[in-house]
């Protein structure tokens, strides 16, 4: 059995984009995976063996809280939305993440 | 329970909503439902490893998947009873063994002594060069104590002595004590004080003056049911009544185990003219060891310089009290410290072996986990638990094993550390065994573990049935396991063997005398009722004339001291003939006339003693070949005089044990002086029964009990006071005076014997295990035309050759470092290669039975039930 690349994101990065995508408002799983897809234009792939422990991981770290709620399809599923401490660790990896890709980008500049 | 489940169901829903929505997803941009369940199928991958990750995200989760993993472990274990037992074994033994001399090592050599500011604590001591290694001796005579005592300015030191057999009469019958003598201050220096009373005034530690005891809090229960209103009442002791002016706490204990202490009244003659002291310190506030070292080093010049140790460059010094009590067995607890080490090292690459032959086995069972789902890390995990299980059953046995061992260990000793009686098994102890189990079981759990983790699911699974090939990176690790043991075994092997034989040269020295049928009884005579040579010659006079009427008895004597046991020492002056005026120090006995016939020490010239040599007569003495050797150089001998004594006659030597200065090896031929207790001067008599305890020497045939129950009889019919300390045969002096030797051949022994064990479970698993794998091949072979002894050698031959490649490798370990043994060997060579061969020939033997035991097993191998598998 081979294992199938994890993911293709920068180790952490995920954590990043989960925050960020939650912020925009309460959200279930499945919605998040089709939002990073959607916004990257399908540039990025979750793999579910990836989204579902971070989904848990942040939730235990207390950045995410979890409430169960019927879709417009009227079924009933997990939403997860942002705490006050989910918000600050967004803005500082948000920062985190400016500067490193300025960083990245001056190095990948230079001639 | 009901949360745990409710969270599951919650994780299952959430995880189904995602699929669910997928699904219908796809179905929406057009796909047909068949289609989009696989596709979501396939992306989606094992749902349970996604569950487990997540699980594993809980904070609380270890404690719910440490709870399974410990049952899961417990059931597998279960399963194989074998393995268990094995594993279980080897753990408890090594541990155990590991935890009785490590109790020891700890009690001895690691734990601060139980008195304040222990590290400012010392004795004064001696040290000098012998033959090119130091040599330590914390004794002192009465000249150095005092020159100590007045101008080491920068210690506090009393002089005092290891504790002796004494009599103490209470309510009309006489108890043997042990009594330990000790200056005043000896307390104060130590830093306990008296729990009631007070320690010896300086008045009471003269000659002449009054006489005081102070008595351990144990004694004071025993006898006086800790009645503090025993302070200055009296009681008798050695037949003379000494006042109680203190009792100890409870616990306090010297390096003697004493029941009662008196003053020690230090003296620059008689006792005080030898090495007979002790001398306990403590720096002065302020001082520093390398002050006091100095210090102490120019005082001792001038005394030191008269004491005898000719070219060996003594030197007064300050020594740790702990390494002073110690230092003489120091070296035995490190190598049997070693040596224990060396087992648990066997036994570890043993659990290790037996570890790795298991996940072989499961190869199959760890596929399948994988291939239903479950994470690599669990699997591991999984291991983990069954090691740590493992190492807590093993660590549990092992303290319950090194109990016993401990006290095994203690019995075996009894005789030559009476310090060892205080030993226990504490906490400490315990906590290091268990740290030790888990280090070694995790050790090699984790190794496995991870290797099992990254097998190929597939060729594991596919590869059908047991026939589960075992890779040969895995028995290629168990072989240099089993070699590494059975080398480490061959160590052990050759160390006891050496041991060994050092007690069998000193055992088969030719004695002096013949030591056959002798049986002998000691008393002591430090008693105020026998305080003249008259009264003693009396005693032993009558008591011998009427041990000479007991049925069997051949002959009869008394003696100060017996062969092999350590002998009086003192100083003399040659009065005539050539090197008249030399001084000398030789060993001096009294003897009654019958001694020499008792004991059939053969005369050379001259004669020995009669009754005619009384306390009227001229002063005579005989003395033995080592003293005409070491002071008279072979020439006229007799007639000669040494002190007021006449010289009368020449005897054979006899073996003493060696003491302080012998470079010679154990037992050694000391020069000397023996002379008829009848002529005893009154003065020093006392003071040689403060020392010595004689015994009455019996050359008897016949019954043993009736022998000792006459000897008894006899003595009591003369004074019923006296108490007989104990009998032994002249046997049983001579096992005690190689005491040393035989228990650390005998604890090496133990442990190689331990080895061995080890090494043949390790050989019989890795044959047993090749057995099982290749028993469909034997079976066909054997199907074809193979006898079955060509089936067996095949099999058993490389437990054989792995034998011999370990008995090379340990041999050659061995021949490096048995030089570490060098100074505990005597008669024989650190490379003797008796031995070697000896030991190499017992681990091939064992090895070879380890081997060919399972290969036994091919012979129920039924060829056609083989085929038929295929």
């Amino acid at each position: 059995m081979t294992t199938p690349p994890k993911s293709d994101l920068l180790q952490g990065t995920l954590d990043m984009l989960i925050l960020k995508i939650v912020a925009l408002g309460p959200i279930h799983g499945y919605g998040i995976s089709q939002r990073i897809q959607q916004i990257s234009k399908d540039a990025l792939q979750v793999q579910q063996g990836s989204l579902y422990p971070a989904l848990h991981r942040l939730e235990n770290r207390k950045w995410l809280k979890a409430e169960w709620a019927e879709t417009e399809s009227g079924r009933e599923a997990k939403f997860y939305a942002l705490t006050r401490a989910g918000r600050k660790q967004l803005e500082i990896e948000t920062s985190n993440w400016g500067r490193l890709a300025d960083a990245i980008a001056l190095i990948m500049e230079a001639s | 329970m009901f949360r745990k489940r409710r969270s599951e169901q919650r994780l299952d829903s959430e995880l189904r909503f995602h699929v669910e929505q997928q699904i219908r997803d796809y179905i929406a941009q057009g796909m047909n439902p068949e289609e989009a369940r696989r596709r979501v199928g396939v992306e989606f991958g094992g749902v349970e490893q996604i569950k487990e990750e997540c699980r594993d995200q809980r904070p609380s989760q270890w404690i719910e998947s440490l709870t399974r993993d410990f049952r899961y472990a417990l059931r597998q274990l279960r399963r194989s009873p074998g393995f268990l037992l094995a594993v279980l074994a080897t753990l408890g033994l090594c541990i155990g063994v590991n935890t009785a001399v490590y109790s020891v090592v700890d009690t001895l050599l690691l734990r601060p002594l139980p008195y304040p500011e222990p590290e400012r604590l010392g004795n004064v001591a001696v040290r000098f060069d012998a033959k090119g290694r130091e040599g330590i001796i914390t004794g002192a005579n009465g000249l150095m104590a005092e020159i100590v005592r007045d101008h080491a300015s920068l210690i506090d030191s009393a002089p005092f002595v290891g504790a002796s057999g004494a009599n103490f009469a209470v309510q009309g019958r006489a108890e043997y004590i042990q009594q330990q003598r000790v200056s005043t201050g000896y307390f104060r220096i130590l830093g306990i004080a008296p729990l009631i009373g007070r320690e010896f005034s300086s008045d009471e530690d003269r000659a002449g003056g009054p006489a005081a005891v102070i008595l351990s809090h144990d004694f004071w229960r025993r006898f006086f049911q800790e009645d503090p209103g025993v302070i200055g009442r009296a009681i008798t002791l050695r037949g003379e009544p000494h006042t109680i002016v203190g009792i100890m706490p409870r616990g306090f204990r010297t390096d003697s185990p004493a029941d009662i202490w008196t003053p020690l009244r230090p003296s620059t003659t008689g006792e005080g003219n030898g090495i007979n002291y002790a001398i306990v310190a403590r720096l002065r506030p302020g001082a520093t060891w390398a002050a006091a070292d100095g210090q102490l080093a120019a005082l001792g010049g001038p005394v030191l310089a008269k004491l005898g140790f000719g070219s060996s460059q003594p030197r007064l010094a300050i020594v740790p009290l702990k390494f002073g009590q110690t230092y003489w067995i120091r070296e035995r607890l490190f190598l049997l410290w070693g040596a224990v080490g060396l087992v648990l090292l066997i036994g570890c690459v043993n659990v290790a072996g037996l570890l790795l032959a298991r996940s072989g086995g499961r190869m199959r069972e760890i596929g399948t986990r994988l291939a239903l789902g479950g994470s690599r890390g669990a699997i591991v995990r999984q291991f983990l638990t069954e090691s740590v299980l493992l190492a807590l059953g093993g660590g549990l046995l092992g303290v319950a094993i090194g109990y016993v061992a401990l006290e095994g260990l203690k019995r075996l000793t009894e005789q030559s550390f009476s310090n060892w009686r205080y030993i226990d098994l504490d906490g400490r102890v315990l906590a290091g065994a268990l740290v030790m189990s888990l280090l070694t079981s995790v050790l090699f759990g984790i190794a496995p573990a991870i290797q099992a983790s990254r097998i190929d699911v597939r060729s594991v699974l596919s590869d059908a049935g047991s026939r589960g090939v075992a890779g040969g990176a895995r028995r290629w690790m168990r072989q240099v396991l089993v070699l590494s043991e059975i080398a480490l075994s061959i160590v052990l092997l050759v160390g006891a063997g050496l041991l060994i034989r050092t007690v069998a040269a000193i055992e088969n020295l030719a004695p002096g005398f013949d030591p056959a049928n002798v049986m002998t009884a000691q008393v002591s005579l430090a008693d105020a009722r026998y305080p003249t040579a008259e009264r003693v010659d009396r005693l032993f006079t009558a008591t011998l004339a009427r041990i000479a009427q007991i049925p069997g008895v051949e002959a009869a004597a008394a003696a100060l001291t017996l062969p092999y046991d350590r002998a009086m020492n003192s100083g003399f002056i040659l009065k005539d003939g050539p090197g008249a005026g030399q001084e000398g120090i030789s060993d001096f006995v009294y003897v009654t006339p019958g001694f020499f016939a008792t004991l059939r020490i053969p005369l050379i010239q001259g004669r020995t003693f009669s009754a005619a040599d009384s306390a009227k007569a001229r002063k005579v003495a005989v003395v033995n070949r080592a003293f005409e050797k070491r002071y008279l150089r072979d020439q006229q001998t007799l007639g000669r005089h040494l002190d007021d004594l006449e010289i009368v006659g020449v005897v054979g030597d006899v073996r003493q044990q060696s003491g302080w200065g012998d470079t010679e090896g154990p037992m050694v031929y000391h020069p000397t002086v023996y002379f008829p207790v009848a002529q005893s001067s009154d003065g020093t008599l006392p003071l040689m029964h403060t020392w010595f305890s004689p015994s009455w020497i019996v050359r008897a045939r016949g019954d043993r009990g009736a022998l000792i129950a006459g000897i008894q009889r006899a003595v009591e019919s003369f004074d019923p006071q006296l108490p007989i300390a104990g009998f032994r045969s002249i046997d049983q002096a001579r096992r005690g005076a190689v005491g040393s030797q035989r228990m650390l051949a005998t604890l090496l022994a133990i442990f190689a014997a331990l080895a061995l064990v080890l090494a043949a479970v390790g050989i019989y698993g890795l044959i047993a295990h090749l057995v099982t794998e290749r028993a469909r091949e034997m079976g066909i072979r054997m199907a074809l035309g193979a006898t079955l002894q060509q089936a067996m050698s095949q099999v058993a031959a490389p437990g054989v050759r792995l034998a011999a490649c370990g008995v090379v490798l340990g041999g050659a370990i061995a021949f490096a470092i048995t030089r570490v043994l060098a100074h505990f060997l005597w008669g024989v060579s650190a490379r003797d290669p008796f031995t070697f061969i000896m030991a190499g020939a017992v681990l091939l033997g064992v090895a070879a039975a380890a081997s060919i035991l399972p290969a036994l097993r091919l012979a129920r191998l039924d060829p056609a039930q083989t085929l038929r598998h295929e």
